[in-house]
């Protein structure tokens, strides 16, 4: 943590969009609020643009673009989901920019969406972006209600285990 | 061991949601539970594994089961498969 050239134990994962940080636990599925999926964080999005949250490989773009699983560089499986039960939309209103198998950087359009077409269809836009795999990492901490931008910290997470 | 098979009709194919049901439904068995395709197995109590490997609507996915009680858990799991997937 001191001295130049130390690399940091702290994984940092930002917000892939600019919206609303809301705990995990307020969406309306019990898949995501009962962290069945795992431990994280919910975004109540303002724009239409989902940003890698890191330096990453994307695991898997799912085909209908409304999730997205991404390992980033330091082992963390992390799942953006953009709305709730979306995979029901098969892929309208939302448009894939990367693939899976891909290498991205932080900030690069993953994939873009029309929250107001979503929204329109009936369909909560709410964004769950959950840690898969929490037990390979130590005390996760997730960035607090309110604004937030694509780019802001949303979650950081201890390396190698508690 | 004791393995199991099943044709995925869901017509969403293993998603999130689904991918999180059966990861929850295996939680409690304290063997090793492997899930996938001939080409690919994957570790059934790990949802990341499970989700990408992409299965469909029509793709048969194989489960193996060891350890106590698998006989139990393969049946039980079984029931779940056609139930949800």
């Amino acid at each position: 943590m001191f001295g130049f050239g130390k690399k940091s134990n702290i994984t940092t994962i930002a917000s892939p969009m600019n919206g609303t940080v809301i705990p995990l636990s307020e969406i309306n599925d019990p898949v995501f609020s009962q962290g069945i999926l795992g431990p994280g964080i919910a975004i109540k999005p303002e724009s239409g643009c989902v940003l890698a949250p890191c330096n990453a490989v994307i695991e898997q773009m799912f085909e209908t673009g409304h999730a997205v699983s991404l390992l980033t560089d330091d082992g963390l499986q992390l799942l953006i989901h953009v709305g709730i039960d979306t995979v029901k939309l098969k892929g309208m209103y939302y448009t894939i920019v990367k693939n899976s198998g891909e290498k991205v950087n932080k900030g690069e359009v993953l994939m873009e969406f029309d929250a107001a077409a979503i929204s329109a269809e009936g369909f909560d836009t709410v964004t769950p972006v959950v840690v898969c795999n929490p037990d390979d990492f130590g005390k996760l901490s997730f960035a607090k209600e309110g604004t937030v931008k694509a780019g802001d910290m949303l979650i950081t997470a201890r390396k190698g285990g508690s | 061991m004791k393995e199991i098979k099943h044709i995925i009709k869901d017509e969403l194919g293993i998603h999130a949601r689904p991918a999180g049901l059966l990861v929850k439904a295996v939680a409690g068995f304290s063997g090793e539970v492997r899930v996938g395709t001939p080409q690919k197995m994957v570790d059934g109590k790990r949802i990341f594994g499970i989700m990408n490997l992409g299965l469909k609507c029509g793709d048969e996915i194989t489960l193996t089961f060891d350890g106590i009680d698998e006989d139990v858990t393969a049946e039980k799991i079984l029931l779940f498969l056609n139930e949800n997937l």
